[in-house]
């Protein structure tokens, strides 16, 4: 059984980054995903929509109110905006303001890299940009279960079951029309932006003395996974 | 002198006090010997500070010949009186002491600098302007313990650069409308000489802040300007935007500070004939001599900074190598005052690097320097920089190599203009980082000119809600956990917490940045209010964010005065607690800025 583990990973990792199909990648690189996230603890269920926006080195989540966007530099930092859609405003932020370690694939692809790395590849089907791998992942915490497009680099599905919390991410539509993607990342450029630094500077903009004075406590539906499977969410302090 | 006193046992107070109280005569006793004893009382004695004489006296009960302790009937003290004259040996515990010492010296120096300081006007034939934006004394005193533990010293007893400046005086930095100002107000006030409102750049306070039409007839004249027209060599260095408020002040004109390109500006207001503060950097030379008949200046010799994106068009053809955003350039008029500013001073030099940088020759005679598309890095951040960022204090000594080839002198401000944005942010670590490098730029300052005919003045704009609390002991970190006197183990609050020595009256709170990838989506989160258990926390790295009362989305600036430093002629005029607009008139005196200008224009 161990042996076959192994050639598994071998394989995917050949399919991942080895014989990628470039066409593929391609349209991977410019695509709208839109996402059910569902949520369960015991007898408490809730849903929300996540829509995953790439252009090239740019990402974008996409909630009710608020679109984070991350710009992946040149020195491989990453450079997060933060959109208020109803407000047509943004707050720019420098990697800086952030903090040092940041994970590009698990905000690309929702699943940090590492993680799919470390994956059990269960079965295989279809072929070129529809091929899709089921992977697993478990250890004594955590059950992750997840339905890979390899070539495009794209969640199918996302299961993760933590004791009695399970979460469920579910690829409802894609899309890789150029124009769309095009447009809306160009929208969301046009909003007025203020950089971070600058907020405490504007208390005579309305937008930002309600930022200076009340904080932004709306929550982006950001859902996304490190190295370890753990969450990395915008609520609630992890210490 | 009668030396029996070995032979008198001290006997408890109480058997004392009852003798005393006790009413038998025995002088009536006339068989016993009166005894008198007088001892000699050392100066510095309990009894006499300058020493006398104490005599007992009582009869021999005993008839042993000494007066035995029980035989006390008197007691008499006389002291000596006070001294007329100290000698060496009275003073030697004060003459001995190095505090004393060092401030008995630090006396005899300051009255030779009130002798030698040059008080007449006009003797100075360079002026700099140093500001730290947000610099307020308790970010002073804590950037100087910060200096000096990081050079391996205690702290507390370091001298940050200009702390060493013979003057210092306070400025009062409140707004015309505002008891908490802003730094569009203040800058305005300190190189104007005017008081104005908040959020206004250039203008008196008739102006209304976003009306463009306000704007006429309050224009200010701004000691840059004069000392352009005066045919000195001017240059602006900051490490904000070059169209910042602080920067701005120097060369614009405009009712409210975030009009820094076309596209912040509302469509009425450029319609109306306003000009967005870029335009008017780039326009300086130009607008200048269209204010004065006649007047023919040669512009500003040397612009370091940041803010590249509010003089690029948004278009992504434009970018530069430096470029964050997808597309840097914030214009939507097409203009890139980058190659108009080229086109105006074909023998310029435009840099947007460190490499670009290290190249400009000393005898460059124009350099428009832009760093970054915002603000540029935080002195601890340069390396994380794409294409490299020079430091304040390398700045600063670049600008004076260039600026002082011109015979009449230069006019030269430089801000540091991210103190204020690690408060805003509740970083102590960048905000004092920050500080020390500006003291670093004042030390080139001092360095590089002659202090006989250049009056430097560094100051703040205004103070942040930043405190310096609690009882650590000397020597204790300034960014650690309060641990008191005699102590290796951290003071616990009420609430059997550590806290830190300091922290904000206001702001986010708490949160830690660290390598963390948990920590990765905190920029996030709302404000922490209240304590948070900071016992397994580095408070001391650079990612921490202080404590704060009230939560706020972003910390505030705070109204109390702020410190102004100076040296050189005219230096003597900055002392006592004045109006803000002061620093204007101290510049004006010591280099005669509008009686050289008024005599070009009047020519
Ligand atoms: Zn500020």
């Amino acid at each position: 059984m161990k042996k076959l583990i192994t050639i598994a990973v071998m394989l995917v990792s050949n399919h991942l980054y080895a014989n990628t199909n470039s066409s593929c990648v391609q349209s991977s690189s410019q695509i709208k995903a839109q996402y059910q996230i569902t949520e369960s603890q015991q007898n408490h269920q809730q849903s929300r929509e996540l829509t995953l926006w790439r252009n090239g080195e740019q990402v974008a989540h996409q909630s009710d109110n608020i679109v984070e966007l991350w710009q992946h530099l040149k020195n491989n930092q990453i450079r997060p905006i933060r959109y208020f859609t109803e407000h047509k405003r943004g707050i720019e932020y420098q990697p800086s303001e952030v903090t040092g370690k940041q994970s590009w694939s698990a905000k690309y692809q929702l699943l940090d890299k590492k993680l799919i790395d470390k994956m059990k590849l269960v079965s295989e089907q279809g072929q070129g940009c529809d091929k899709s791998q089921l992977l697993e992942f478990a250890d004594k915490n955590i059950k992750i279960k997840v339905n890979w497009l390899p070539e495009l680099q794209l969640a199918q599905s996302i299961q993760i079951s933590q004791g009695q919390y399970a979460r469920e991410i579910k690829l409802l539509s894609k899309n890789t029309d150029k124009t769309l993607i095009n447009q809306q990342f160009k929208q969301w450029d046009l909003y007025q932006t203020t950089d971070y630094a600058d907020v405490g500077d504007n208390e005579n903009d309305p937008f930002l003395a309600k930022m200076i004075n009340q904080g932004f406590i709306e929550h982006g539906a950001t859902g996304f996974y490190n190295q370890n499977g753990e969450m990395l969410q915008g609520h609630g302090h992890h210490h | 002198m009668v030396t029996k006193m070995n032979k008198i046992k001290l006997l408890p107070l109480a058997i004392l006090t009852s003798l005393t109280g006790c009413s038998i005569d025995f002088s009536t006793d006339s068989d016993n010997e009166t005894l008198t004893v007088a001892t000699q009382l050392e100066v510095g004695s309990e009894l006499c500070i300058n020493g006398g004489t104490q005599t007992l006296s009582g009869d021999d009960t005993n008839d042993n010949g000494e007066l035995d302790a029980d035989e006390i009937e008197d007691t008499k003290v006389e002291c000596n009186a006070p001294e007329t004259s100290l000698s060496s040996e009275q003073l030697a515990s004060l003459t001995n002491n190095q505090w004393f010492k060092d401030a008995q010296a630090k006396v005899s120096s300051s009255q030779t600098n009130r002798e030698t300081v040059a008080k007449e006007s006009g003797k100075a034939k360079n002026v700099i302007l140093f500001v730290g934006d947000g610099m307020g004394v308790s970010t002073v005193t804590a950037a100087r313990i910060f200096a000096g533990q990081l050079n391996g010293k205690q702290g507390e007893e370091h001298q940050l650069s200009f702390e060493m400046m013979p003057y210092s005086g306070f400025a009062k930095t409140y707004n015309v409308d505002a008891q908490t100002p802003d730094s569009a107000g203040t800058m305005t006030a300190m190189i104007s000489g005017v008081k104005t409102d908040v959020g206004v750049i250039g203008v008196a306070e008739g102006v209304e802040r976003g009306d463009c039409a306000s704007v006429d007839g309050q224009e200010l004249v701004t000691a840059l300007e004069l000392a352009e027209i005066a045919g000195k060599s001017t240059g602006i260095v900051t490490t904000a935007r070059i169209t910042h408020a602080t920067p701005a002040a120097t060369y614009a004109k405009s009712p409210d500070r975030n009009w820094e390109d076309n596209d912040d500006m509302p469509q009425t207001a450029i319609d109306a004939g306003c000009e967005d503060i870029a335009a008017q950097l780039v326009n300086f030379e130009a607008n200048l001599e269209a204010r004065f008949s006649g007047l023919d200046v040669n512009g500003i010799e040397v612009v370091m900074g940041g803010g590249r994106r509010h003089f690029l068009p948004k278009d992504a053809a434009f970018n530069s190598a430096d470029a964050v955003s997808s597309v840097e350039g914030d214009r939507t008029d097409s203009r890139d005052l980058t190659a108009e500013w080229q086109t105006q001073y074909p023998q310029g030099t435009y840099v947007m690097d460190k490499t670009g940088f290290d190249a400009i020759a000393t005898d460059a005679s124009k350099v428009f320097a832009l760093f970054n598309e915002s603000h540029m890095q935080y002195e601890a951040d340069r390396a994380n920089d794409i294409a490299g960022e020079p430091s304040l204090s390398e700045m600063t000594a670049k600008a004076i190599d260039i600026l002082d080839n011109n015979d009449n002198g230069f006019f030269l401000t430089v801000e540091s203009g991210r103190i204020d944005h690690a408060h805003h942010a509740g970083n102590a670590y960048n905000a004092l980082n920050d500080t020390v490098e500006l003291a670093k730029a004042v030390q080139v300052a001092i360095d590089n000119t002659n202090a006989e005919e250049t009056l430097i003045i560094v100051t703040a704009d205004h103070s942040h809600v930043f405190t310096i609390a609690g009882y650590p002991k000397r020597g204790n970190p300034i960014l650690g956990k309060v641990v008191p006197v005699g102590s290796d183990e951290p003071s616990l609050a009420d609430d059997g917490m550590p806290y830190t020595t300091v922290g904000y009256t206001n702001g986010l709170g708490f949160r830690d940045l660290g390598d963390e990838t948990d920590a990765e989506m905190s920029y996030l989160e709302p404000a922490v209010t209240g304590r948070v258990d900071l016992t397994g926390v580095d408070t001391q790295a650079p990612g921490f964010h202080q404590e704060s009362l009230v939560p706020l989305g972003s910390e505030t600036h705070a109204g109390e005065d702020v410190g102004v430093y100076a040296s050189g002629p005219g230096a003597h005029l900055v002392t006592g607690t004045n109006e803000q607009s002061l620093i204007f008139h101290v510049m004006d005196f010591a280099s005669d800025l509008v009686s050289s200008a008024d005599a070009v224009v009047t020519e």
